[in-house]
């Protein structure tokens, strides 16, 4: 009996480990956007999209957002879309945030944090790089520059597949 | 000690455990905007004593004397 409850519990955290997601279906969702229109994952279909979770508390991710912020305009015409969500309670910090730093990303808002639950997340920020065919298939946890060169050559590389 | 005497025991004590294993919590990463708070520092005057450190030290070219690495330049 304390095999098999060592088995459901490592089968438990197994298949909710983040990584399981590399090779399947990204999570479609919905989300209100920051300037009020309506993120949808699956309008992007066709693009590679780089989905960042962050929130205007957490030191890396105010760090890095600038940073996708380039990232975007270098890759936008080979058909990159980065996807800001932010878990923030306040959206009004969100807004005041991307004004200051002069942040032209297209920013979710998860209010819920229902989003960041589905895609199982579990450091702050994280990134998920999904191909054209909407497949999660890198995933990054934490942000150091190293970090965004890798993302970057992915990103390079998703974008040469067809 | 009697049989039933002991089950009770048994299971006053899991009850107790149960209220126990109700007090810890999991605080997703996504979910810390609170504790993530200035107010939720345990040094209240953090940044204070930062500012307070890097005066003295550049005051005494002491870079790294307090405990921190660096070379006395007072640069940082």
């Amino acid at each position: 009996m304390l095999l098999q409850l060592t088995l459901a519990i490592a089968l438990t955290l197994f298949n909710a480990s983040p990584n399981n997601q590399i090779g399947k279906k990204a999570v479609e969702f919905s989300l209100p956007a920051v300037n009020g229109e309506t993120v949808a994952l699956q309008s992007l279909r066709g693009k590679v999209v780089l989905l960042n979770f962050w929130a205007t508390w957490c030191g890396p991710c105010r760090q890095e957002l600038p940073e996708l912020a380039r990232v975007q305009e270098k890759f936008r015409q080979r058909g990159l879309a980065v996807v800001a969500v932010t878990v923030d309670n306040e959206v009004e910090n969100v807004r005041a945030f991307l004004k200051k730093y002069d942040i032209k990303l297209q920013a979710a808002w998860d209010k819920k944090k229902k989003v960041a639950d589905a895609y199982l997340v579990e450091k702050m920020p994280s990134s998920y790089l999904i191909d054209r065919n909407g497949i999660v298939r890198f995933i990054h946890r934490g942000y150091t520059p190293e970090e965004l060169k890798r993302i970057e050559a992915e990103i390079d590389e998703l974008l040469d597949k067809t | 000690m009697k049989r039933n005497t002991r089950l009770l025991l048994t299971s006053l004590l899991l009850l107790a455990l149960q209220f126990l294993a109700a007090g810890c919590a999991t605080v997703k990463p996504y979910e810390r905007e609170l504790l993530a708070q200035r107010i939720m520092d345990f040094d209240k005057a953090k940044a204070e004593e930062a500012k307070e450190r890097h005066w003295l030290e550049t005051l005494e070219g002491s870079s790294g004397g307090i405990g921190g690495s660096g070379g006395g330049c007072a640069c940082n």
